[in-house]
């Protein structure tokens, strides 16, 4: 190839300014830390960088948001324990107020006490905290309770406010004062005795209100004097006692008693007396209510079965049975009214009331937050909003079939929401009027509002732990994030001084190398 | 003629053949850096000479002509390759421009301000009832929309600029159509004669080779000899009659000039009635620029604002303000559409009133549905028929913006290294080398020298005759 002078020229020029572009490259990523310094150096990698940057500031906003929670959470924590406190001294005034040789002055005293408490109540409920009432579930601007005619109101809401913490994941940061200062939802029922009868398939763990009967051998002597043996444990069912005794192959009929709240055992001999007995140490004869010598037939005592979601309806009420067709139901959900006439005609069990209550729904499909339970004795039927801050009213239906449903599970009639600040008004205004009655019933208010109070903290607990969880993988994610954007954006110091240095080494090179050449010219050699 | 005098007139020729041999190389080495020089041979031929007994002797040596030494097929390529360089050049210089518009790695990014609005939602978010973080919303708010403002504006006069630059490009292109035309006709003349008219055909390729870089042209002679220059298939000039190129507005109803930003509205060049359709060139790549790229970005823009405002606002009517206010827009983008980048702002209510900055859902001012539903914006899919969320589409406009400009540059230097190498292999062929130009001047000078010494001797042979016969 033929070299000529303008090429040698144009060539040096070309590659000392290529040289020096890369050299002002390496310089510029030195000096800026950074490997690219415009998006078009290397496109792909800035579609990463965007994405890592947009990526690392979404995490340090949930971090933010995370932090936020958590110091909000320990707001209401703190107030809910300090509710704790409170609650523990009222319960110790209720004690005090219950004891008969109290005088009137201490329990004038007590009263007194028991308003500072209110106080101190009323505060806490109404703490703000720079920002908000943190106790007013959405209404947050207005102090959620306020002093009223009929005592102190809620007038806040129920609603949750959430914080996103984490992609799709929520946690409530905040909690209704319905709910912190809650004692109970309200409730209707739950005070009368259903006294269901015994059925063939009664549980035996169900008799005795729940607490079962310990089973055992039994002996029985028939009236002709026949005795037999007959092992009762295992039973589980009435039906499986009532079979081993009619299978004992002696002159008697077990059978329900006339009641149908017991057993009772049938004379087919010719004699008169029936005669049962436990067998060594067994309990099984007197907890089925059949010890002893009887004439004429056993007539066993009241087994007091409790009701469960299996108990026929036919069998509440001593037998007389519970007619449940139609029951008009109204539940206002922070002051909206939602009611519906609930049909439970369906119904043959407990078990189909409650799950009738769970799905009654107004007419344009809105739950009415209602449930059925049986009541911790085991004994009575209750119906309760599943929402705190409500109005609940039950009653029968007026139709031309009558239910009477609502007035026999004694479900029937209106009831609200209970607050703790109810509960010590109440607890205060026995105190005053020497309400025996009262006191007892604020003291056990007091301790359902403390189990109450209990859960509320747990929950509170458990929702800082949720927090502290997302936190710990929000941060192991940013870090990550970190790392990865770090990879691409940031420039590798130690490679990009070598190959600075290098090009540097270069860039010499080709101009030593150029003066040389450049200056030759055969001219200088012909003379 | 044989004999003594053959040698005298053999000498003499000798030595018109060293002057010409010397004059073509000092021609030669003057114009050693002359842009575009070709370098020059002269042709010698031995001539023909009478007949002798012994046989035939030529009767010395002749110069027919003086030859510029081309590769014509490189020339083509040169042609071709400097329209691309030209074309690279022009776009990665409007698309640099545009990418320093945008900004996209730097602070001030629509990526950064979009993901502090949606921040600024969260923040408000955990404190739904607070009046400065609603300010700081709106704030948030405006920032991403003067953002859009700028940026769109920004784009829209650097189209406007473009567009004002081509009149003067096409002014050069007709000018160097003016001088082709011209040089056609000179050489024209000049080889009516007979001569090769070898510095007018070389500094007329070297004004096609600079036009090209403007708009790519082919250049051809036609069988009558004619000089074409044709621009995508069209011929703008034919030999010494310059057509030339103008410049038309199509769709545009503004005098001052695209002043829409729209894209049914641009410009197109035109060699009388025929519209021209360059491949190449800087020319070209401005009015693609003016035409396409430009309006496609400011269109990427208006579908942001337009998308953000309408996805926003959904949301934002139906929340509630902290004064109980609902159905108050966020962003006001006017009808939408074409320039929504431009006119997108906070909405006449919210600028009033920070209050109107609906957090909730629920009407209670303890509620947060509203902020989190729009914070959660920075996720969910609401443009492009649910298909992009908002950042999406501005990580991809940036994203294809980067990728442009970066395959621009590149191809800028792609392109630069292949006419530089093509134009080392013309250099190689037609490019002077010093060199050899020193060694042609010595040989010259030796052949100069030894032909005087030729007609030397035969002058001393001639007298020594005629001394013997006087």
């Amino acid at each position: 190839m033929r070299i000529t002078n303008a090429m040698m020229s144009r060539n040096l020029l070309a590659n000392v300014a290529r040289s020096t572009a890369r050299l002002a490259r390496f310089q510029e990523q030195i000096a800026t830390g950074k490997r690219i310094a415009r998006p078009s150096d290397d496109p792909s990698a800035t579609a990463r960088i965007l994405g890592g940057r947009t990526r690392i500031a979404n995490i340090d906003q949930l971090l933010r948001n995370a932090e936020r929670s958590v110091s909000s959470l320990g707001t209401i924590d703190s107030a809910l324990g300090e509710v704790g406190g409170i609650l523990g001294q009222a319960r110790e005034v209720a004690l005090l107020g219950a004891n008969a040789t109290v005088t009137d002055q201490d329990r004038e005293g007590a009263a007194i006490q028991v308003d500072a408490m209110i106080e101190r109540l009323l505060q806490i409920g109404n703490t703000f905290d720079g920002a908000r009432f943190v106790f007013g579930g959405h209404k947050t601007l207005d102090a959620p309770f306020v002093r009223s005619s009929g005592g102190i109101e809620y007038q806040g809401d129920d609603a949750e406010t959430v914080a996103p913490v984490d992609v799709a994941q929520e946690v409530p940061f905040l909690m209704p004062g319905s709910r912190a200062f809650r004692v109970a939802p309200a409730t209707l029922g739950g005070d009368e005795d259903l006294d269901p009868d015994i059925w063939e398939f009664t549980r035996v763990a169900d008799l005795n209100r729940g607490a079962g009967v310990a089973l055992g051998p039994i002996a029985i002597t028939d009236s002709d004097g026949a005795t037999a043996t007959i092992d009762l444990f295992g039973a589980t069912t009435v039906k499986e006692i009532l079979d081993r005794i009619n299978a004992a192959g002696l002159s008697v009929a077990a059978g329900l008693n006339a009641e149908g709240d017991g057993i009772a055992l049938a004379n087919l001999g010719g004699g008169t007396t029936i005669s049962v007995a436990d067998v060594g140490d067994g309990i099984a004869a007197s907890g089925l209510g059949i010890r002893g010598a009887f004439a004429g037939g056993v007539q066993g005592s009241d087994l007091d079965a409790a009701v469960t979601e299996t108990t026929p309806l036919a069998l509440l009420r001593g037998g007389l049975g519970v007619t449940v067709t139609t029951l008009s139901i109204a539940n206002e959900i922070d002051g909206e009214r939602r009611e519906a006439d609930v049909d439970l005609s369906f119904a043959r069990s407990v078990g189909d009331v409650l799950v009738g209550l769970a799905r009654a729904a107004t007419p344009e499909g809105e739950s009415l937050h209602v449930e059925g339970a049986i009541d911790a004795s085991g004994s009575a039927f209750l119906v309760r909003s599943s929402l705190p801050v409500t109005r609940l009213t039950v009653r029968d239906a007026s139709g031309p079939i009558g239910s009477t449903g609502a007035a026999d599970l004694a479900v029937d009639g209106t009831a609200t929401q209970r607050d703790l600040l109810a509960v010590l008004e109440r607890l205060r205004d026995a105190l005053r009027e020497d309400d025996q009655d009262g006191i007892e019933e604020a003291l056990a208010l007091i301790d359902d509002g403390l189990s109450q109070n209990l859960l509320a903290r747990a929950e509170i607990g458990s929702r800082v732990e949720r927090v502290d969880t997302v936190r710990e993988s929000l941060i192991a994610r940013r870090a990550d994030a970190e790392s990865a954007l770090s990879g691409v954006e940031d420039t590798d110091l130690p490679e990009a001084i070598v190959r600075s240095n290098q090009e540097q080494v270069a860039y010499q090179a080709a101009l030593t190398a150029a003066s040389r050449t450049l200056s030759l010219s055969l001219m200088d050699f012909l003379r | 003629m044989p004999g003594l005098f053959g040698a005298f007139e053999i000498g003499r020729r000798a030595l018109l053949a060293g002057q010409a041999g010397l004059s073509v190389t000092s021609q030669n080495i003057a114009n050693a850096n002359t842009p575009g020089y070709t370098r020059k041979i002269a042709r010698q031929i031995s001539v023909e000479g009478a007949r002798l007994p012994e046989g035939i002797v030529g009767s010395g040596v002749d110069v027919t002509r003086i030859e510029r030494v081309r590769d014509a097929f490189l020339d083509g390529r040169v042609l071709g390759s400097r329209a691309e360089l030209g074309d690279a050049r022009a776009r990665a210089s409007f698309l640099r421009e545009v990418e320093a518009t945008l900004d996209d790695l730097g602070d001030g990014s629509l990526t950064s301000a979009v993901g502090a609005f949606f921040d600024a939602w969260h923040d408000l978010a955990l404190s739904p009832e607070s009046l400065e973080l609603r300010a700081a919303v709106r704030g948030a708010g405006s920032k991403v929309a003067s953002l859009l403002d700028r940026q769109s504006e920004a784009l829209s006069e650097q189209r406007r600029r473009l567009a004002e630059s081509i009149p003067s490009d096409v002014a050069d292109v007709n000018a160097r159509l003016g001088r082709i035309a011209e040089l056609s006709r000179r050489i024209a003349t000049i080889e009516a004669g007979g001569a090769a008219a070898n510095e007018s055909r070389d500094e007329r390729q070297r004004e096609v080779e600079e036009l090209s870089e403007i708009v790519e042209v082919s250049a051809a002679e036609s069988p009558t000899g004619r000089f074409l220059v044709r621009v995508g298939g069209a011929i703008v000039a034919d030999g010494d009659h310059a057509i030339g190129v103008s410049l038309v507005r199509i769709g545009d109803d503004d005098a001052a000039g695209l002043s829409g930003g729209g894209a049914d509205e641009g410009l197109a060049l035109v060699a009388g009635s025929v519209t021209l359709a360059p491949r190449a060139g800087a020319l070209a790549a401005k009015v693609d620029a003016v035409n396409a790229a430009l309006p496609s970005i400011l269109t990427r823009l208006d579908e942001i604002a337009e998308g953000l405002a309408e996805s926003v606002n959904a949301l934002h009517a139906a929340g509630t303000g902290l004064d109980g206010s609902t159905g108050v827009a966020f962003f006001d983008a006017g009808e939408g559409g074409a320039g929504a980048a431009a006119r997108i702002r906070i909405s006449a209510a919210v600028r009033a009133d920070a209050g109107k900055v609906a957090a909730s859902a629920d009407g209670g001012p303890g509620d947060n549905g509203t902020a989190r539903a729009i914070a959660d914006l920075s996720r969910t899919a609401t443009l492009r028929g649910g298909t992009r969320s908002v950042g999406q589409v501005v990580s991809e406009m940036s994203e294809a913006v980067a990728r442009e400009t970066g395959d621009a540059a590149f191809l800028e230097e792609a392109r630069g290294h292949f006419v530089e190498a093509l134009e080392n292999r013309r250099d190689s062929v037609s490019g002077v080398s010093l060199d050899e130009e020193a060694a042609n001047l010595v040989a010259y000078q030796h052949a100069y020298e030894a032909a005087a010494r030729v007609m030397s001797v035969a002058n001393e042979m001639i007298a020594t005759l005629l001394a013997e016969v006087r």
